[in-house]
């Protein structure tokens, strides 16, 4: 009996404690008015166009962009979208690259089609062996042809907003930054009962805790909608072909060698994405987040932070898979110990603890949801709210089950890239209109 | 950047002269906000340790939680059925402090020694409300003179220092203003100030009543940008702190109401429906009009003044919620007829301590704003004034009170009848003792808690007596009777009890508490 007390105890407190960090990660962006100010864009219009006496401009625009979209077995009309969304940026000096690989005929051909239409758009095709291939190592060889001097991903089902690379750029000038991170928002959150919760992640993700990260000086960055000086994306080597998260392996080894990582949100500089289009594409996924981080905890760049407290912040940032498998496998299995052995009543009642920051965290979604309506002009109906409340604890066991299945998977050596596939299903939603951009 | 600063200033309640200097002699300003604090601690201590076993008198409530306290170190809420007359939360604190007194040999009795926790929470309160007057934005002079007030008053040092759940409480309360009124505006301080309500409520649920001001201040006090993250974490880490209570009556299935059990469903009908009100104020010699003279009697400066000063200071924008509290502390005193515990007041004398200082900085304020020369002349003369009308008024009565509590040795009947009980009756014997007496009796080597009872647990624990003893009263050997027990035995209707004592015959008296051997 006290055998399972301990364990119960011991359990209560470490999902209390990852709750709370949790908790503190997601909220950082109303964590005061400060913090709340500080995630936003540099207010670049009002200097750009209507100069205020005894300010000084920002010299719009200044910088130039190579625009890097990998694309493997996409559909055409999705390409073009995201496509037309790049040539209609306000921001003149850019090139994209279309990154296919060799053995996807279809996608290649659509690419030489679209580089043959318009003059800024080139494409690279990767030549490495068929089984090899994977996003980074096409972005590796798309970067080889990169001209410009700041290079930027975009996925390939992703809409940017027209004014972004602008914005970016400001950016870029006012903090001084080497990297700047902007907002992906999935935005077709009426499409399947997951795809609510799935939306309100990226969200308080490019809302929230990326600033935070950002902020402590260690970040792994998002795979879209991301900008890096050209020259120091070669300096280091480019992405790193084995790894499944390169988003968040560059943010690491960029993070741990110093360099300043901004992360900027504005409702209307969104990129805008889709959700998987199943339970089955939302896992598999979620496993190769997964996978990844582990594969980035595991190559331990992180070990050469300066200090004890950066080297903890790194792992305990990295090792949040492994807290979501094992918050999926303790909470259930503690409580149902709980009520069958019967303890003292006072560790009964400690396994009810992580209930709190649990709890608090759905309250504050609801919150999110009406802002993120708010932001987004969409008209959040209570119908929307309790589908977030009530699909909480199955969506938490689906991103517990990827978590446990990654973890098998890294134990077997299991790297294999599973590409989540999209419809277009956002297409829709946008407010891009594509004949016109075209 | 520049509009956020702005909108800011405007709200932000104004900060005192020593926290706004430069970085340059941060640490002099560091030491020169520290001293205030210094000051109230040695006070507030002196006054808040010194006598503190000796007076007041013992009071049955105090005996029963310091048994409670003590229960939890044996691992149970309470020797007795718990029967969710009050949440634990108050004499689990006593529990966690209790053993330090102890340790070093503080107060002859068992009562004495929890005292010793509870005047610490004096201290701490004194000190909380100084912060509190700074963060409503008085001067460190200002905020001193609410601390003093507080701690000066003669029903703070009577009652401030009993065993009473309302002690436990106060600075919870007083948390949850400083941390809604945090300059910074952090989520985490609206949180915190959410689970230190909770906290406070659990402790004591009078508590609750301050919750409306709370949520206005939370309001007034939060960026619009993040004030629906501030509202809801307060409100959902309060819930869920209060949430507690309810599920540990449902795990100990003690929820609803079940046959045989006390559950929290009879204990909240008992509070709220059943129990005997104390009629309206204005009936005479209504329990509730004696209670409130009985306050006045001990100190009419602070509950008039301060009601007073509070009613003022709704014309104020940034001290209003003043008003605010005192006017919910109040409410149940005048329009209601509902039980009134005859330590509510507590709870409400650091807001009338606050409303006096904060309604004496406004008038010094509107004295002092305008004319440039007679500037310092003026000044001078409205504190000299105000301080002499403050400290002259209060002063002499303050300090018969005062005198009286700080050295007059008030448990004398108490000790007398403890040491007589100890020498005289055989361990063996079944004795029923006030709940003041109960923990130094049981200590001195009665078996267990159905050889030594307290008070009203042979009428009120009635399965558990019956249990033990199955021939009902005529098993008891000894009672004591103190003046609140003789008025427990009809407030509380007593039966069992009352023909215990109706049989006894008296085998020694001290003052007015008398030792009944019973003849059955």
């Amino acid at each position: 009996m006290i055998v399972i007390s301990v364990v119960l105890v011991f359990i209560a407190l470490s999902l209390t404690l990852i709750a709370c960090s949790t908790l503190y990660w997601m909220t950082h962006a109303w964590w005061s008015p400060e913090h709340n100010q500080a995630t936003s864009y540099p207010p670049i219009r009002r200097q750009a166009n209507k100069v205020g006496f005894g300010q000084r401009p920002l010299d719009l625009p200044r910088l130039s962009f190579s625009l890097i979209m990998p694309c493997r077995e996409e559909e055409e009309i999705v390409m073009e979208a995201t496509l037309l969304a790049l040539l209609g940026q306000t921001h003149p000096r850019l090139e994209i690259i279309l990154s296919v690989g060799h053995d996807d005929e279809a996608t290649v051909e659509i690419a030489h089609r679209m580089a043959e239409a318009y003059e800024e758009v080139r494409v690279s095709v990767n030549h490495s062996p068929v089984g090899t291939k994977n996003k980074p190592r096409q972005l590796n060889d798309a970067l080889e042809m990169c001209r410009n001097e700041v290079v930027g991903i975009f996925d390939a089902e992703s809409i940017a907003a027209p004014e972004l690379l602008v914005n970016i750029d400001a950016v870029f000038q006012s903090r001084d930054a080497d990297v700047v991170q902007g907002a992906v928002q999935l935005i077709n959150y009426r499409d399947t009962w997951f795809s609510l919760r799935n939306c309100l992640e990226y969200y308080f993700w490019f809302r929230s805790r990326l600033h935070a990260h950002a902020k402590k000086g260690f970040i792994p960055l998002g795979g879209n909608t991301v900008f890096v000086k050209t020259a120091l994306m070669r300096e280091v080597g480019g992405w790193d072909g084995n790894c499944l998260a390169e988003d968040c392996d560059l943010g690491v080894r960029l993070s741990t060698l110093g360099h300043k990582i901004t992360v900027a949100y504005s409702p209307r500089l969104v990129t805008r994405e889709e959700t998987p289009s199943s339970i089955r594409q939302m896992v598999k996924q979620r496993t190769r987040w997964s996978l990844g981080f582990m594969q980035v905890l595991a190559k331990g760049d992180w070990k050469s932070l300066p200090t004890r407290g950066d080297r903890f912040r790194a792992w305990w940032c990295l090792m949040q898979q492994h807290f979501m498998a094992f918050a999926g496998l303790a909470l259930p299995l503690s409580l149902i110990t709980a009520l069958l052995t019967r303890p003292a009543l006072p560790i009964v009642m400690l396994t009810w603890l992580p209930a709190v920051p649990t709890i608090t965290m759905v309250v504050f979604e609801c919150a999110a949801l009406r802002e993120f309506g708010r932001d987004h002009g969409y008209r959040i109906r209570i119908y929307d709210y309790l589908r977030l409340i009530f699909s909480t604890p199955l969506y938490q066991m689906i991103l517990a089950f990827a978590s446990l299945r990654a973890m098998v998977k890294f134990r077997q050596g299991d790297f294999r890239w599973e590409k989540t596939s999209h419809v277009g299903a956002h297409l829709s939603l946008v407010n891009v209109p594509l004949e016109e951009s075209a | 950047m520049t509009t956020l600063q702005q909108e800011r200033a405007d709200f932000l309640p104004e900060e005192g002269a020593s926290f706004t200097a430069g970085t340059s002699d941060n640490r002099i300003d560091k030491i020169r906000a520290l001293w205030p604090y210094l000051l109230i601690i040695a006070v507030a201590a002196i006054l808040a340790y010194s006598n503190v076993s000796n007076a007041p008198a013992f009071q049955n409530d105090e005996g029963v939680y310091t048994y409670q306290a003590r229960s939890i170190w044996g691992g149970s809420l309470a020797p007795y059925s718990y029967w969710y007359d009050h949440p634990p939360l108050g004499w689990l604190q006593l529990a966690t402090f209790g053993w330090i007194p102890k340790l070093f040999g503080l107060g002859d009795s068992a009562v004495g020694s929890m005292r010793y926790v509870v005047a610490s929470y004096l201290v701490l309160n004194s000190v909380l409300l100084y912060a509190l007057a700074r963060r409503t934005g008085l001067p460190q002079v200002f905020a001193l003179v609410a601390s003093s007030l507080f701690v000066l008053s003669p029903l703070s040092l009577v009652l401030g220092r009993q065993v009473l759940l309302d002690n436990l409480a106060t600075p919870w309360i007083l948390g949850a203003f400083l941390l809604v009124l945090s300059r910074r505006h952090n989520l985490a301080a609206h949180i915190g100030a959410g689970a230190c309500f909770a906290i406070a409520v659990l402790s004591k649920e009078t508590m609750a009543i301050y919750g409306p001001v709370l949520l206005y201040l939370l309001w007034r006090n939060s960026h619009r940008h993040t004030r629906s993250f501030s509202l809801l974490g307060f409100l959902t880490v309060g819930a869920l702190f209060l949430s507690a209570y309810p599920l540990m009556a449902l795990l100990k299935g003690e929820l609803l109401p079940r046959q045989g059990r006390s559950t929290l469903w009879d204990a909240l009908v008992f509070q709220f429906v059943q129990r005997r009100g104390s009629g309206y104020l204005w009936q005479h010699g209504s329990a509730r009009s004696d209670l409130i003279s009985s306050w006045v009697y001990f100190d009419s400066y602070l509950i008039i003044g301060g009601v007073a000063a509070a009613l003022l200071l709704v014309f104020n924008a940034r001290t209003r919620w003043i008003t605010f509290a005192v006017a919910l502390f109040l409410l149940p005193l005048v329009a209601s007829q509902g039980y009134l515990p005859s330590m509510y007041i507590v709870a409400g004398l650091p807001f009338l301590a606050l409303a006096v200082a904060s309604f004496a900085h406004q008038i010094w304020r509107l004295s002092t704003a305008h004319s440039h020369r007679l500037r310092r002349p003026v000044k001078v003369l409205t504190a000299v004034v105000m301080a002499t009308a403050l400290y002259s008024v209060t002063m002499p009565s303050w300090q018969l009170h005062n005198t009286a509590t700080l050295s007059q040795k008030q448990n004398n009947d108490w000790v007398q009848t403890v040491s007589w009980m100890k020498k005289n009756v055989s361990r063996q014997a079944v004795i029923v003792v006030p709940p003041s007496m109960w923990q130094d009796l049981r200590d001195a080597g009665w078996p267990n808690q159905w050889a030594v009872i307290a008070t009203e647990k042979v009428d009120l624990d009635p399965v558990e007596f019956a249990r033990r003893h199955p021939g009902g009263w005529r098993e008891l050997n000894y009672v004591v009777v103190n003046e609140q027990v003789g008025a427990d035995l009809g407030y509380l209707g007593l039966t069992q009890l009352n023909r215990a004592v109706q049989a006894g015959v008296p085998v020694a008296s001290f003052g007015g508490t008398h030792i009944l051997r019973i003849v059955p």
